[in-house]
């Protein structure tokens, strides 16, 4: 019994004790056609948004330090949060029309390519928004409010990558369009001792 | 013996008139034996003039006196010794001109002492001048006489004087003196007295009282062109005379005397002129009792309070408090082995070694700023230690802060990858460290200790290296990674140990 109060005196010092690391601008900007080609039809009403055919599109984050849920250092454990701030989307050309028509968009993270968020049951985590009556009327480009979601729970630890979805109401650009679309997040790992 | 008697009222009454004549007093006997009514031998003359003025005693107590008295009551018989008194004196060689000067001296014969008679004279006068006066015994110690030579005639620049002592037998004189080789009293000015250089002789003769005891609060600085008063408190079971701020101008040789006034009970004050205090000046304090006894300073002529006089701009800096000596407050400023410059050197984890200059401004407080390694690199750091005890092992509250400027992490961390290599080989980092210690030793000058706290490391990474380094990483190539400065932070337990060494 003694030892063990020595030794927790001893360790004493080490209440309260942590590293970290904070960045609160990473942000990560990802071209939906993957070129500059245009891969979206013009003067379309929005729904589900599907980039060349497929519901979701992939955001690979590459195999970055840190970007794991955990990890061990040392003694310690390491745990980083990606925090969404915001998200925008862009278009590329303005020859392509503008987003004046939209009235909605959601961004929204899913489970699976195939998944179609608009349906019930399809565990899609809201990730960041637009509302033309609530945000004013958009036009080259459109900025989605965030829901303050840690993405790290959704970037495949295997693959470093997110399968991303886009619901919007209203009409998209008058011509075909490509997009840039950026997520602004805040990084913050931090290893807390003992 | 009745005839003796009478002389020796006589002489007494004799004495205390020409005392009272002062020197003036033209008509003292030219034979110190005659002007002071000396008891001399029984004589066949004399005994029949005390016969004539014994019957007149005797006419008038039989007036007053029951008829018993008519026969005088047999008197205690002490056998003539013929032996005049033992008379020592301690010689007085200065005094202060103006002021009464005490002359004390000791006789003592089995027969009773008459007198001792001082006569006393302007030093250069002829040997008629010499005024006699009759020492008074003392109350307290048998065989103590003195007198207070009046200031009346103390106001010349030295007097010369002589003591005589008889027994009641009419044995003596005994001498300290002569009228024809009288002992000097050099008389200077109040604030010029000399210490009264004492010749010893069988007898030490205590002098009355005891110096005032001086309690001052030394000024150090004061406005130029303003007075500057000067207070202190004199208390003495003697009384206080003579209380004086001997000033001069840093520089001069010469004190100026500034008399002090009683400001009620035991403060006494004064206040230096304006026009004085053109440049710093120099001062004590001194004052004798009602008896001569001192001076007692506070300060001294070779080691005075130094004064420093400021422009007008910034206000006089008030002394402390004055403060009982048992009671002061211990400061190393204090102490005669004051340091207040040395140099430490420590090491520990994870703040590394360094090499600093301490600094001492108080005895409780040290400041300490200097160089750190801690085989990343190079840094700066300062800070304090607060010190509380001057114990054989003292407790000390260690506060720090430093910068450790373009260090090489990759000493410590494995890393292949070449864009997170270039980044943490110019890492700086800021610190700031919080540790409890033992310091073993002397706090003055060699002292070694055991610390251990925790350290707040900050750093910031260049947002243009982390962009870097997710690009390098990118998995998409229609990814575009764009990353701000981030923020690293830790706090974590250190530990360090080390030596001080106070050379100054």
């Amino acid at each position: 019994m003694r030892n063990l109060k020595i030794i927790a005196l001893l360790l004493l010092p080490l209440l309260g004790c942590f590293a970290q690391i904070e960045d609160q601008s990473v942000a990560l900007s990802h071209n939906l056609c993957g070129g500059a080609t245009n891969c979206m039809p013009g003067a379309l009403p929005l729904g589900l948004i599907q980039i060349s055919g497929q519901n979701t599109f992939t955001v690979n984050f590459g195999d970055q330090p840190l970007l794991q849920p955990s990890s061990s250092l040392g003694p310690a454990t390491l745990n980083t949060s990606l925090i969404l701030n915001g998200a925008g989307v862009r278009l590329q050309s303005s020859a392509s029309g503008d987003f004046k028509n939209v009235a909605t968009i959601s961004l929204l993270a899913a489970p699976a390519a195939t998944t179609d968020c608009s349906a019930s049951g399809s565990n899609c985590t809201l990730l960041a928004d637009y509302d033309r009556n609530r945000d004013g009327t958009a036009d080259q480009s459109i900025a989605l409010r965030g829901h303050d979601v840690d993405l790290i729970s959704y970037i495949s630890t295997t693959s470093h990558s997110v399968q991303l979805q886009f619901q919007a109401t209203g009409t998209g650009p008058g011509n075909t369009w490509n997009a840039d679309v950026s997520m602004d997040m805040a990084l913050k790992a931090r290893a807390n001792f003992p | 013996m009745h005839l003796r008697k009478l002389f020796v009222v006589a002489a007494a009454s004799l004495c205390v008139g020409a005392g009272a004549m002062a020197q003036t007093d033209a008509a003292t006997p030219a034979q110190p034996d005659a002007s002071t009514g000396a008891p001399a031998k029984p004589s066949k003359k004399k005994k029949k003039s005390g016969k004539k003025k014994s019957s007149k005693k005797s006419s008038r107590k039989k007036k007053s006196s029951a008829p018993a008295a008519a026969a005088p009551a047999p008197e205690p018989q002490v056998p003539d010794d013929g032996e005049p008194p033992q008379l020592t004196h301690q010689f007085v060689a200065a005094g202060v001109r103006g002021k009464p000067l005490t002359i004390a001296a000791h006789a003592i014969d089995a027969n009773g002492v008459f007198g001792p008679i001082l006569s006393v004279r302007k030093k250069g006068l002829g040997a008629g001048d010499y005024v006699p006066i009759k020492m008074a015994p003392s109350k307290i110690v048998p065989g103590d006489y003195s007198v207070d030579v009046p200031a009346a005639l103390t106001n010349v620049d030295a007097l010369e004087y002589y003591i005589e002592a008889w027994d009641i037998a009419g044995n003596g004189p005994a001498r300290a003196g002569s009228a024809d080789q009288p002992i000097a009293v050099t008389l200077d000015e109040e604030k010029k007295v000399a210490a009264t250089p004492a010749i010893p002789t069988t007898v030490t003769i205590k002098p009355k009282g005891a110096p005032p005891a001086i309690t001052h609060a030394a000024l150090t600085q004061a406005l130029k062109g303003k007075p500057v008063e000067i207070n202190a408190r004199l208390v003495g079971d003697t009384g206080v005379q003579g209380a004086v701020v001997m000033f001069r101008h840093a520089g001069d040789k010469e004190y100026k005397a500034l008399p002090m006034g009683n400001i009620g009970g035991d403060d006494y004050t004064a206040t230096i002129p304006a026009a004085m205090t053109t440049s710093d000046l120099e001062y004590y304090v001194e004052a004798f009792d009602q008896y001569g006894n001192g001076p007692a300073r506070s300060g001294a002529p070779n080691v005075p309070y130094a004064l420093r006089i400021m422009d007008p701009a910034p206000a006089a800096v008030p002394a402390p408090a004055p403060v009982a000596l048992g009671a002061q407050k211990r400061t190393l400023d204090e102490e005669p082995e004051r340091t207040i410059i040395g140099l430490g050197i420590d090491g520990g984890a994870p703040g590394g070694g360094g090499v600093t200059l301490l600094v001492r401004p108080l005895w409780w407080l040290r400041l300490n700023g200097g160089l750190a390694y801690n085989a990343i690199g190079f840094g700066y750091r300062g800070g304090i230690t607060l010190a509380p005890a001057d114990w054989a092992v003292t407790p000390t509250l260690n506060l720090d802060a430093g910068r450790y400027l373009s260090g090489d992490m990759t000493k410590f961390v494995t890393i292949s990858d070449p864009t997170e290599r270039a980044m943490l080989s110019k890492t700086t980092y800021t610190f700031a460290t919080a540790q409890l210690g033992l310091e073993f030793g002397s706090q003055r000058r060699f002292s070694f200790y055991l610390r251990g706290g925790v350290t707040y490391v900050f750093s910031t990474l260049s947002g243009a290296d982390i962009t870097a380094i997710a690009a390098a990483h990118n998995g998409d190539p229609n990814n575009t990674f764009t990353v701000g400065d981030a923020k690293v932070s830790a706090i974590a337990p250190c530990a360090s140990l080390g030596f001080n060494i106070f050379v100054y």
